[in-house]
Order: structure tokens, then C-alpha cells, then sequence
């Protein structure tokens, strides 16, 4: 009964509420990233550089807010792992891609941001 | 609307809302590495202790040429027998570290054998662990995007007890260095 009962007991964990984002995803279909582009697009009197330079500004910041967007959406979502989807193993069945979620946060958060030329 | 017909919408809405798939998935960490694994602690040890000795040999051969490079100076020769003389003296000193950067190359590969060893024991505690509890997939913290603190999900403390107990120590395959001429 005791070898029954630990053997039984031992190796366990909860299932976890898992969540998959492709972070290759959010840096390049960002609507703040795609706004602000056509904006560094627009000035003509831009160097090549200085578009590169304020492009990379932009992208930092929605890497600096993609922790606390994954956050929120994980949380709403009441997920208790939120995956890279290049991290998934191929041979399991995926679970639910939060990205386009991800995405949406991103950009709400960061609607006010605006082009700076460094 | 009648009140059974606001319960089926209400349930409706629930079960649209999204919510998260519920799988046997866990992680562990891995930055804490050297400090958590007793074999990586002590490498780390072993490279310094190896590192230092070279550098330490080095500087026995290298300051009696340097001082001799400098004695020239005030030596008197002629200036063509000087000048021989101080190439001589440099080209030791550069056979010299030469010596030194392969010997520290050298402890370098064999850290990068010994670590590997450890790599390889880590991911098969990985797979172990990953066939115990009957997990999708077992990943690391780089993985992932988001992981609540003290989650259960971690497997960190469970893979450094095993690894401690597996593999305790590594030795650095590299013979022991020459002690210095005195």
C-alpha cells in the first residue's frame, strides 16, 4: 500500500495554461511600428541613417513593453506559461497563439509614441 | 429576454472568452548555473587556478628578458651588436607570450570539453525529468515570454539536485601546468 501510494504520488505537476507568441511576429506586424515607419518614410529630408536609427528607437520600445504587454494578456487569458512559438516542439499539438493579442496591447500602449530623429 | 434565455447568453460569452490551453508543460532556469551546479563552481575554480599559473610563469620568464632589454641601454656595445642583441631579446619575448596565448587557448578548449560535459548531463536530466512527469515539453527560461514567480512549473531546484548528485565535480582535462623557474 505504501510502495502503492508513493509510487502513485510521485511526478506530478498541474497542467498548465500555456500560451504561444511569435516575437518575430510582434517586431514586424506592429501597427505602431508599420504608423511609424510610413511617417520616418515621409520625411524627405531624412537621411538613410537617421530613418535606421529612429526605426531601432522604435523598435526598442515596443521590446521594452512586450514583457509587461505578454503580462497582461497572459493574465487575462489566466495563462500560467507563455511560450516562444519557435520554442514549441513540433511533434505536439500547438496551443492558442496569443499574438495577435500581444500585438493589440503592444500598440495600445504605445499609441502615443512618436518618431525620434536621433 | 426571458431569464433562461440571459443564462445560455451568458454561458455563451463565457465559453468565447478566450482562455488558455491546459497542458503537462514545465521549465527550468538556467542562468543561475555556476552558482547552482557544484561541477560548474568548482570549473570555474580549476580554469582560474590554471589562468593564473600561466600568467604567473609567463611573468617568471618574461620580466629577466625585460630587464635585460633595458639594461642595453646603458650597456656599451657597438650599436649593431646592440641592436642584434635587443632583436633577439624581443623575439624571445614574443616566442614567449606566444607560449602563453596557447597555453591559455588551451585551458579555454578543455573549459569548453568540461562544460560541454555538463551541457550533455543537463539535457539529459532534461529528458528524464521531461518522461517522469509525463510533460509536452520541458523548456528554459530563454523560452519563454512569461512565467509567474515560484511556479510550480519550475523544475530548476529538482534538475540542480540531480545534476549535484550525478555530477558533482569535473575535472579540467589539461595537464598541470610547469611550476615557474625560481
Amino acid at each position: 500500500m505504501l510502495w502503492l501510494s508513493q509510487h502513485c504520488a510521485a511526478a506530478t505537476l498541474p497542467d498548465a495554461q500555456v500560451l504561444l507568441v511569435d516575437q518575430s511576429r510582434v517586431e514586424q506586424e506592429s501597427a505602431t511600428l508599420q504608423r511609424l515607419q510610413a511617417q520616418a518614410d515621409a520625411r524627405n529630408e531624412l537621411r538613410a541613417d537617421q530613418r535606421k536609427q529612429a526605426m531601432e528607437l522604435v523598435l526598442s520600445e515596443i521590446l521594452t513593453v512586450l514583457p509587461r504587454a505578454v503580462a497582461a494578456v497572459a493574465q487575462a487569458r489566466q495563462a500560467d506559461l507563455v511560450v516562444q512559438a519557435s520554442a514549441w516542439p513540433t511533434t505536439a499539438e500547438p496551443p492558442e497563439d496569443a499574438t495577435d493579442a500581444v500585438i493589440a496591447e503592444i500598440d495600445k500602449r504605445l499609441s502615443q509614441l512618436q518618431l525620434v530623429i536621433p | 429576454m426571458s431569464r433562461r434565455k440571459r443564462i445560455w447568453c451568458c454561458a455563451l460569452v463565457a465559453l468565447s472568452v478566450h482562455t488558455a490551453q491546459a497542458l503537462p508543460v514545465a521549465y527550468v532556469d538556467l542562468a543561475d548555473a555556476y552558482e547552482q551546479s557544484t561541477a560548474l563552481k568548482g570549473l570555474i575554480g580549476q580554469v582560474d587556478g590554471r589562468m593564473q599559473s600561466i600568467r604567473s610563469a609567463f611573468e617568471a620568464k618574461r620580466d629577466p628578458i625585460l630587464a635585460d632589454i633595458e639594461a642595453l641601454k646603458t650597456t656599451k656595445m657597438h650599436v649593431d651588436a646592440q641592436r642584434e642583441r635587443k632583436r633577439e631579446l624581443l623575439l624571445k619575448l614574443a616566442e614567449l607570450e606566444e607560449l602563453a596565448a596557447r597555453e591559455q587557448q588551451a585551458v579555454g578548449k578543455a573549459n569548453e570539453q568540461a562544460t560541454g560535459k555538463v551541457e550533455a548531463e543537463v539535457e539529459k536530466l532534461e529528458t528524464e525529468l521531461k518522461q517522469e512527469y509525463k510533460l509536452v515539453a520541458i523548456f528554459r527560461t530563454q523560452d519563454l515570454l512569461y512565467q509567474p514567480e515560484n511556479s510550480p512549473l519550475d523544475l530548476s531546484a529538482e534538475l540542480y539536485k540531480r545534476l549535484n548528485t550525478r555530477l558533482p565535480q569535473i575535472e579540467l582535462p589539461v595537464p598541470p601546468a610547469p611550476a615557474p623557474k625560481l
